[in-house]
């Protein structure tokens, strides 16, 4: 075995309800650990997932468990696997930088671990000013459905700056305030015209009224439509 | 060069249909030196008479579910039958560990048949299951024993690779072909 685990012991046979819902609830239970977690600044490498296997496995079992009831918690080796999992079934991922250059990297790397494992825990060790943007971009990409598995969870010390400002939507980029502006002066425009075609569209005779409500009617579905296939 | 057989410690995931895993896991289990565990199988009685046929000498003791179980019809000297509630699996998994110690009514087991994970892993989660497995296999290789955990093809990649990671192999048969000895899908670090 190539794996370092926390030791099994205890003798009890407690019978346990086990569901699904078990899963879920331990892969909140880590992602709670892990959110109060910081790993040794100094540390690197492989120092931070020993530590982080030792800190959930004492975290997750105590001395009295039974070994039916211990959290197995194991460091896992190589570049393309998890760092630790929980469990067979729960992967941490330790990350350090999120720069743009390396999104498409650490994606990969997500959709390796999110075919290998059922929950996924991402933890930014690096918190680098320059990192947001890419962090959110990976974050907003990377959800549970789109990696396969059943939940995922990125936690960790959020980059400088990402409190004040941004993420709050305030104040707003250039290009925000501009569409902001543009926008409900077209709607004006809009709704003018409309009143003025429906006044025009009003003299009409019925059977040429009746055969523009229809073609409004088509128009409005073709667009509702296009709206669904664009979601 | 392609293993053909399971070395002494080590622990594989039998994944194929059930005849063709059953006949797979009584050969070995009948190669038994001390004694044999064969853990949950859906017919005791056809297990203590697959095993005869198959060669095993050594004593062997069946971990049934209760409700298929005629202990009295198929215990004698060298068969012992243990009832469990299939349920729960720290009751499995203390029932089974009982055979592999030394302080038992028959001498430690050297291979380990765990029949089939579908259905515990349809009564409890892959956590479980995972758990059951990683206790046994260490206990197994402590021993120098070989463990088979028997798994059905339709069970999905991902579970198959879940459940793979603390075992040493992932063993594939088929009906009427030779068996595929490989390292289990999720094994990743290291595999023999």
């Amino acid at each position: 075995m190539t794996t370092e685990t926390g030791a099994t012991g205890g003798t009890g046979s407690e019978d346990l309800t086990a569901t699904g819902a078990e899963s879920a609830s331990k892969f909140r239970e880590v992602v709670g650990l892990l959110d109060g977690w910081s790993p040794d600044p100094e540390d690197r490498g492989t120092e931070v997932s020993r530590q982080l296997r030792e800190t959930l496995d004492r975290r997750l079992n105590d001395a009295e468990s039974s070994r039916w009831d211990r959290d197995i918690v194991e460091r896992r080796r190589g570049a393309l696997t998890a760092d630790v999992t929980v469990n067979g079934e729960i992967a941490v991922a330790v990350l350090g930088s999120a720069r743009m250059a390396a999104v498409s990297s650490v994606r990969s790397r997500l959709d390796l671990l999110g075919g290998r494992y059922n929950y996924l825990v991402v933890y930014w060790r690096d918190a680098v000013a320059e990192d947001g943007d890419a962090r959110r971009l990976i974050e907003r990409r990377a959800t549970a459905r789109s990696l396969g598995v059943e939940d995922v969870s990125f936690v960790g010390p959020e980059p400088p700056g990402a409190a004040a400002g941004e993420g709050t939507g305030w104040p707003p980029s250039p290009a925000t305030a501009l569409v902001a502006l543009v926008v409900p002066v077209g709607l004006l425009f809009a709704a003018t015209g409309a009143a003025r075609g429906f006044a025009v569209v009003g003299r009409f005779p019925p059977l040429a009224r009746a055969f523009l409500a229809g073609v409004g009617l088509l128009f409005l579905l073709v667009l509702a439509f296009a709206a669904l296939l664009v979601r | 060069m392609q293993r053909e057989e399971l070395e002494p410690g080590a622990a594989a995931l039998v994944v194929g249909p059930v005849e063709a895993r059953r006949s797979f896991c009584l050969d070995r289990l009948s190669t038994a030196d001390r004694s044999a565990v064969a853990v949950l199988p859906p017919d005791p009685a056809g297990v203590v008479e697959g095993y005869r046929r198959a060669g095993g000498e050594a004593p062997l003791t069946v971990v049934a579910r209760d409700a298929t179980t005629d202990a009295g019809r198929l215990e004698s000297d060298d068969v012992r039958v243990v009832d469990v509630d299939a349920a729960s699996l720290p009751a499995v998994g203390e029932a089974t560990l009982a055979t592999l110690g030394a302080d038992g009514p028959a001498p430690p087991a050297d291979r380990l048949w765990l029949a089939d994970l579908s259905g515990p892993l349809e009564r409890t989660s892959v956590q479980q299951v995972y758990r059951l497995l990683y206790i046994l296999s260490e206990h197994v290789e402590r021993v120098d024993g070989v463990g088979l955990y028997g798994l059905g093809p339709s069970v999905d990649g991902k579970t198959t690779g879940i459940l793979g990671q603390p075992l040493d192999y992932q063993v594939t048969v088929r009906p009427g072909g030779a068996p595929t000895f490989g390292s289990p899908a999720g094994r990743i670090d290291g595999a023999p």
